[in-house]
């Protein structure tokens, strides 16, 4: 897709190219980079925050999962073979 | 200078959220991935919402970019992908089919004298840009994708989704249709600068 490709094609079948296009650029608004910076900080927060929040509920899970097999393990049971 | 090359490395191995590398990225390739997303969309008004999009996916690809292509290269696949989704979602505009006889009769090029000669008054990048905008998408998106990123004519019927043939024919009368406008605002001109 560069240039060297742009004439790969010999006897372009639609035509010769339109030069002029290829020159063509335009002109960023002035808080185009700091806009972008923003929304890459906004998402990166965003991310961060998501983590943290998947992360707390695991944590959460994990606690009352051991804190109930505890509660299991302790409870009493009714003698069998393996209540030593 | 560093090369895209070191400052997409760069990029890589900043920490998440330190942009400094990647911001020279941007500010060597902005200008163009903008005026690709401004032809591409036919949308002044989106073409900085689009552009600055297609840097953002950019940023958050970057792990993935393994260098197997230039920056630029790969930027463009992105955009690509970024402006042809938008136009895909823009419901309001028409969509024009190639056979469209609104198209092959290119009913923009009857326009009134006054407007041709208001054409000619406007700078050269105007006037593309005018000629462009005036361009259905069907002929306008396969011609800024061929002649203005340089892609094959297989690459731009995969994305677009239609035969090679039916590529070529648009690009073809896309140029042709071009030219023509081109060629009557000059003529145009002319007429206006010598009026006997």
């Amino acid at each position: 897709m560069s240039g060297d490709d742009r004439h790969s094609e010999e006897g372009d079948p639609a035509g010769e190219p339109i030069a002029e296009l290829a020159l063509l650029r335009e002109q960023p608004r002035s808080d185009f980079g700091r806009r972008i910076r923003n929304s890459i900080q906004r998402r990166i927060a965003a991310a961060d925050c998501l983590d943290f929040s998947l992360m707390a509920l695991f944590e959460t899970f994990l606690g009352y999962l051991t804190a109930l097999l505890q509660a299991v393990d302790r409870r009493p049971s009714g003698g069998g073979k393996g209540d030593r | 200078m560093k090369s895209d090359q070191d400052l997409v490395l760069d990029a890589k191995n900043a920490p998440a959220g330190d942009t400094r590398a990647f911001d020279q990225l941007v500010l060597r390739h902005q200008e163009r991935v903008l005026a690709n997303c401004r032809y591409l969309s036919g949308s002044p008004e989106d073409a900085q919402d689009l552009a600055q999009d297609v840097f953002v996916k950019a940023y958050f690809a970057l792990k993935r970019f393994e260098g197997r292509s230039a920056f630029g290269t790969w930027v463009q696949r992105i955009k690509i992908n970024h402006c042809l989704n938008f136009l895909r979602g823009r419901k309001s505009r028409r969509q024009v089919d190639i056979e469209d006889p609104a198209v092959t009769g290119e009913p923009e090029l009857r326009q009134s004298p006054g407007a041709e000669r208001e054409l000619d008054r406007a700078d050269d990048r105007e006037r593309i840009r005018r000629i462009l905008d005036a361009l259905p998408d069907t002929l306008r998106v396969p011609l800024i994708m061929r002649d203005l990123d340089g892609m094959a004519y297989q690459e731009i019927a995969d994305e677009l989704g239609v035969g090679l043939s039916a590529v070529k024919m648009r690009i073809k009368r896309g140029r042709e249709a071009y030219r023509r406008r081109f060629e009557r605002i000059e003529a145009s001109g002319r007429a206006t600068a010598n009026p006997e």
